[in-house]
């Protein structure tokens, strides 16, 4: 059994040293020093109507700390902290998202099967034990990302989940390429799409509900989408898709199918409500509109897009103009790799470029740091911007569409020099 | 583990017993060293009270708690016409037609005295 290694290291913190303060994602920061044991914890997001609950680790199973959107079913949020704190998020802390009621609450490997077939000259089925065993793996870095990251920033504000910027994280994936997979199958030459479903189907909340996505088969075929059964070296916390998750580096996290049981060659799109109804966007290169724009063609969403952060520092610091300051933080390229980061330290009148750390490959997080100096005092705004592979550069301002989806613009920190 | 969350907490989220653990699993029947594990989830009170509690109890609860809807942003009557509807023809909500207005009415009255 070959195990094919992109390059991704062992996780390891990004600063160990220090629980850094959070920017980015404004006021979490302050909040960690609480006695959690004897009040309810609370964060408040940049937004109106954003004061969360923090659940104590174990609220949830196998969950440790978490930002409370919605018990159920589960959607948890990553505080923002836990990026400055480590490269790849400790699978306790990795953010949770369902979506319908029933969310299932027991995996029996004995009994659990992958089904593949559809549109194929030779549909099978595998035992966990077969996928394991019979098929290459390969081992990669990659960002999961909620296509609503960050919603509750969206102006003007949309219904669905209010995330702030922690429904991501950042793993090491384990898992068989879905290439081989088809490949054992046989592809009918018609065939243009896969579908995927999940032990999070059939329910009864809402009844008869099922989760369905797809992908093109160029995608789904690509040898780099894969169907992971380890995250960062474990197996998966149930929350986050045990025992087996699609992975499709570089797309938003509404295609990683949890508790994956199901691979259908489609000759035709998925008509589902999940894939021809819901997480569509603008069929344009900014993904945006006018708020009430009407007749826009839309699509579904796909690629991600690059992003970038700061981390252990937040609004309102004191910066010294005597020394040296060495601004960090992290960013990812989306679909492509990540290219460049530039820092401002004039709200964007001039930009400069940040020192990028180790490359764990093109589809996870990558840090950078940028050392600068204050020689004024005063205040000053600090911005950080992405910049990825095919040239995609994050925007000044985020763009809107209806889903409150794609938001990616250039972060900002405003600091007080002296 | 079975922890449960402080008083304050659970009124805050609205958990009644909060029982989310993973039991450990029996590493009898594992493939490929995977484990056979149930969780439990936190049973949410999911009950909203105050403005709107009984309508809004008897219709948005079955599929979702009611700390989402508390924590959505403060919408216009029409982005709310739109959920409540939405709910219904995509979803299969069981309330009628003819209900939709009142229940408008209670998110609308909640968000407000939510202020
Ligand atoms: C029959 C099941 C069901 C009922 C009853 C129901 N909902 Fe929903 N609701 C859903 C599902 C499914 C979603 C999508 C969940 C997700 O994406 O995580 C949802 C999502 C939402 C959202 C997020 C925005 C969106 O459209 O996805 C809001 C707000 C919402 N519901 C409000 C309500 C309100 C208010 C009521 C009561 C009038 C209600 N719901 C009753 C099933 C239901």
């Amino acid at each position: 059994m070959s195990e094919t290694n992109t390059g991704a290291p062992a996780p390891r913190p990004i600063h160990p040293s220090r629980r850094a303060a959070l920017a980015g994602g404004a006021a979490i920061a302050g909040l960690a020093a609480l006695p959690r044991t004897t009040r309810a914890a609370t964060v408040t997001l940049p937004f109106d109507n954003g004061e969360r609950p923090l659940v104590p680790a174990g609220t949830f199973p196998q969950k440790g700390e978490m930002i409370l959107q919605r018990t159920r079913p589960p959607l948890l949020e990553t505080p923002f902290a836990v990026f400055g704190d480590h490269l790849y998020t400790p699978n306790d802390l990795a953010f949770v998202r369902w979506h319908l009621g029933d969310v299932p609450t027991s995996v029996d490997p004995a009994t659990y099967r992958l089904r593949i077939g559809g549109a194929v000259k030779r549909p099978y089925e595998l035992t966990l034990e077969e996928l394991v065993r019979g098929f290459p793996h390969r081992r990669l870095a990659a960002v999961n990302q909620c296509a609503g990251n960050s919603r509750g920033l969206i102006e003007p504000r949309v219904p669905g989940a209010q995330w702030g910027n922690g429904a991501m994280f950042n793993a090491i994936w384990t898992g068989v390429p879905l290439r081989a997979l088809l490949a054992r199958a046989g592809l009918s030459p018609k065939a243009t799409h896969v579908a995927f479903r999940s032990l999070e189907s059939g329910g009864i909340f809402p009844p008869d509900a099922q989760f369905e996505k797809a992908l093109p088969l160029r995608r789904a075929n690509d040898g780099v989408t894969m169907v992971a059964f380890r995250m960062n070296g474990a197996y998966l916390p149930l929350l986050n898709g045990y025992p087996l998750r699609l992975v499709v580096p570089g797309w938003f996290s509404t295609y990683w199918m949890k508790m994956l049981t199901e691979i259908e060659v489609l000759e035709h799109p998925s008509t589902d409500f999940w894939m021809a109804k819901a997480y569509r966007i603008p069929d344009r290169q900014d993904g945006g509109m006018r708020p009430g724009e009407t007749g826009v063609k839309m699509v579904p969403i796909g690629p991600m897009r690059p992003r970038s952060f700061f981390t252990g520092i937040a609004n309102g610091a004191r910066v010294p103009t005597t020394a040296a300051l060495t601004l960090r933080g992290f960013g990812f390229g989306g679909d492509a790799a990540l290219r460049a980061i530039d820092i401002s330290t004039d709200a964007g009148a001039s930009w400069r470029p940040a020192t990028l750390g180790p490359d764990h490959g093109p589809y996870g997080f990558r840090e950078w740091h940028a050392v600068t100096r204050f020689p004024k005092a005063g205040d000053y705004r600090l911005m950080v911007r992405a910049r990825n592979a095919a040239g995609r550069m994050q925007p000044m301002r985020a763009v809107w569409n209806p889903g409150g989806y794609l938001y990616n613009p250039v972060e900002h920190v405003d600091v007080v020099a002296g | 583990m079975i922890r449960p969350l402080p008083l304050l907490l659970g009124a805050a989220i609205g958990l009644v017993a909060c029982a989310a653990a993973a039991r450990a699993a029996a590493p009898a029947d594992t493939a490929a060293g995977f484990a056979t594990r149930t969780v439990d989830l936190p049973s949410p009170g999911a009950m909203f009270s105050g403005s709107g509690a009984e309508t809004l109890n008897r219709d948005c609860t079955m599929c979702h708690s009611a700390g989402f809807i508390d924590r959505q942003p403060p919408l216009p009557a029409a982005t709310w016409r739109a959920e409540v509807t939405k709910m219904k023809a995509i979803f299969g909500a069981p309330y009628a037609e003819a209900d939709i207005p009142a229940i408008v009415d209670a998110l609308v009255a909640r968000q407000q005295a939510a202020k």
